[in-house]
């Protein structure tokens, strides 16, 4: 039997292959932290201190392997010029930068991106979180992956520009890696050694695109192997017939947003070099306990053997901290 | 080379020491070498040989016999200098006593360096700091060009107050960096620092003695008058500060507050620390942190109110510091505490022992330190952190 402790070493392992004892698991806390010490998410996102201190009071209380420091699309599309809109307390997009114009190189200021807006505010408390907890907890920064940013940044052009002009469509692609590359960058320098792209409007794209898409993610891949970092992927998997293609994207590891049947799962990881996570939805944590008993159970039975990583990202705010304890009960056994 | 203009120089740390000690024309500079404080005493010598500085320049067979001079030489009413560092200031330390109860404004150049066991030879603040109970004024610099000013402005304060005064920066950090240094013209100084002039002094016609036994009660009195007059020493520091200012155009306050404006938290620093953390505050400032400095310069006496004042408002602190008190921790740690106790609205107070025994602390590292300050509470204790 391993004696592995710290959660982060187990990440560590899961990721790389390696044989663990358990499923490690990795929440997303961000809203969650916030309802869990009585503030509002905009009023967390707007001081890195309130941020930081809810997320590191949030992993203390379930004291999970891994930790999504913040997983939240629009803060990047913030940081470049889109409005954002808080309506019951979650941000949306509301104005596209790029919309109406030739999404070229020098249509979107990206330098100094990191600096603007709530994204400041996300990697000042990941900085801090990491310096508190980075050696026990697995850490993954989350920067947006470049289908939903390019949503955000065009705004319905893009889906648009996808079936009518993919060049458009793989213009602002690119300025969307650039973003995504630049962010990824303060958080590889400020000694992270895992990130994940969440990328949720991904699994939409059809499989025709991906060869476009990963010359974007590629450069990614390539600054994370240098700082020897791993990049896990998450998106949403509705449909089956995406999860090769998607496997086949390069990163080290794919978060299926709605998968929890770990056989499949994992027979969907074999042959690739991308391990293959299991995320537990909003519904099922949120829902009956019977039910996320059945579904987790098998999630188990991962000992001895590597993966699958089990994540959630979604918690939604009426969720009672005994669910979420119920399902870490569930998944170590 | 006389300093006839304001000149500027590219001189370490010690070599502008040097030319402090020239412009303030002690008459009397007995000195023990050691490492790293050498220089000074090798710089002093080559003014000498130049014939650029007049002054008796005595080699003494150890540093107690070195500081013995001192007080001997000051209270026949000589301007005195000297310095040295780690080993040599604890052999010094019982005539260190003796010099501040005796009230010889001294002015001493101390390096700071690790003390033994183990032997080294890096920057450390403990040689220092454990003579802060000795009766000494203690100022910490923490650049060449601070140095320079400070001895100057130290012989300005200690000859008002009768006491003795050491000036400290920090081994190589310090002592042995080069930097452009602006090195006042003579005059100037001789306009700033008259020359000293004690109306009492040891006299062979007259027939005074000093440290004579006296009963308790004298005793207490000696002791009493030696902390009345630490007591008006933060003012009098402003004072010569200020008018330093105005003469040579470079201030430096006894407490200093850098990029406090608003400050969710301020780094507490004293000597080359303080100017690391200048570059962290600066990085923090620009990734959106509400982070300031507060430079403690002169340390004893420990200026409570002016430190007081400056963290007024600033809802935590973090002590970075380069030196250990077993049993105590980081020595600044403990002062600020203290200083700080009953205080309306007080602050917490973290206090990390990061460069101890001359660890580098870089600024990347003071960031890393605030951060974690922000994110965690304080414990009483200070905490190591390598």
């Amino acid at each position: 039997m391993l004696d592995i402790t710290a959660g982060r070493e187990l990440v560590r392992r899961c990721i790389e292959g390696r044989p663990i004892d358990r499923s490690p698991v990795v929440l997303h806390l961000g809203p969650y932290a916030a309802r869990l010490q009585q503030s509002s998410y905009q009023q967390v996102c707007a001081d890195p201190t309130m941020l930081a201190n809810s997320l590191h009071s949030a992993q203390r209380l379930f004291g999970c392997d891994g930790l999504i420091v913040l997983m939240d699309s629009t803060l990047e599309a913030e940081a470049c010029g889109c409005d954002v809109a808080w309506h019951d307390d979650e941000p949306e997009v509301v104005s596209h930068p790029l919309a109406g114009v030739e999404p070229g190189a020098h249509s979107l200021a990206v330098e100094g991106v990191e600096n603007q807006g709530r994204l400041a505010v996300a990697l000042e408390a990941a900085r801090r979180l990491n310096t508190v907890a980075g050696k026990e907890v697995a850490l993954f920064p989350a920067v947006t992956g470049p289908v939903t940013l390019a949503s955000h940044l065009r705004g319905p052009s893009f889906w648009a520009d996808l079936d009518e002009s993919p060049d458009l469509a793989y213009q602002t692609l690119e300025v969307a890696g650039q973003v995504m590359v630049r962010v990824a960058r303060q958080y590889l320098d400020a000694g992270f050694e895992q990130l994940l792209v969440s990328d949720p409007l991904l699994g939409r794209v059809d499989a025709t695109h991906y060869p476009q898409i990963a010359a974007v993610l590629r450069t990614l891949w390539n600054v994370a192997d240098f700082y020897d970092a791993h990049v896990l992927l998450q998106t949403d998997v509705s449909d089956d017939s995406r999860l090769e293609g998607l496997l086949g994207l390069g990163a080290a590891g794919l978060i299926a947003d709605g998968h929890t049947e770990a056989d499949r799962l994992a027979s969907g990881g074999d042959g690739h070099s991308c391990r293959i996570a299991t995320g537990v939805s909003a519904a099922l944590i949120e829902g009956d306990q019977g039910d996320m008993e059945r579904v987790l159970s098998p999630l188990r039975a991962a000992g001895g053997r590597s993966g699958p990583l089990v994540a959630c990202c979604t918690i939604p705010r009426s969720t009672p901290p005994a669910n979420v304890h119920n399902a870490l009960r569930i998944l170590r056994g | 080379m006389t300093v006839t203009t304001e000149t500027r120089m590219l001189l370490t740390g010690n070599h502008a020491v040097a030319y402090a000690v020239m412009l303030a024309r002690p008459a009397v500079v007995p000195v023990y070498p050691i490492t790293p404080q050498t220089p000074i005493l090798e710089k002093i010598s080559d003014l000498q040989l130049a014939g650029e500085f007049e002054v008796d320049l005595m080699t003494a067979e150890s540093e107690h016999s070195a500081m013995t001079a001192c007080i001997t030489a000051s209270l026949t009413g000589a301007r005195v200098f000297t310095a040295t560092a780690s080993q040599g200031l604890l052999l010094m330390h019982e005539m260190l006593h003796f010099a501040s109860g005796a009230r010889t404004p001294i002015v001493m150049m101390n390096v700071n360096r690790t003390v033994s066991s183990p032997w080294g030879f890096w920057p450390d603040q403990t040689d220092s700091l454990s003579q802060r109970d000795t009766g000494w004024i203690q100022y910490y610099t923490e650049s060449a060009q601070e140095s320079l000013d400070t001895v100057i402005q130290a012989y300005r304060v200690a000859e008002q107050v009768m006491l003795p005064t050491m000036v400290v920066h920090e081994a190589f950090y310090i002592s042995h960096s080069l930097e452009p240094v602006i090195v006042p013209a003579q005059d100037a100084v001789d306009a700033y620092l008259p020359p000293f002039d004690p109306a009492i002094r040891l006299d062979p016609d007259i027939g005074r003695s000093w440290g004579n036994p006296v009963n308790q009660e004298l005793y207490f009195r000696f002791r009493e008058a030696v902390g009345g007059s630490m007591d008006t020493v933060p003012g009098l520091a402003v004072e010569a500060d200020a008018e330093y200012g105005r003469a040579f155009g470079r201030s430096y306050g006894i407490v200093e507050r850098y990029r406090m404006e608003e400050a969710e938290i301020a780094i507490v620093a004293f000597g080359a620390m303080a100017g690391t953390a200048r570059v962290a505050v600066d990085a923090l400032r620009a990734a959106g942190v509400a982070a300031g400095l507060v430079k403690v310069k002169l340390f004893r006496p420990f200026p409570i109110e002016a430190v007081r004042e400056a963290v007024t408002g600033v809802p935590k602190l973090v002590v970075i510091e380069r030196n250990f008190s077993p049993g105590a921790g980081g020595i600044l740690h403990q002062e600020l505490k203290a200083a700080l106790c009953g205080m309306v609205g007080l602050p917490k107070v973290h206090g990390y022992m990061a460069g101890v025994g001359g660890v580098n602390v870089s600024p990347k590292r003071i960031e890393e330190l605030t951060r974690e300050a922000l994110a965690t509470e304080p414990v009483p204790q200070s905490v190591w952190r390598r």
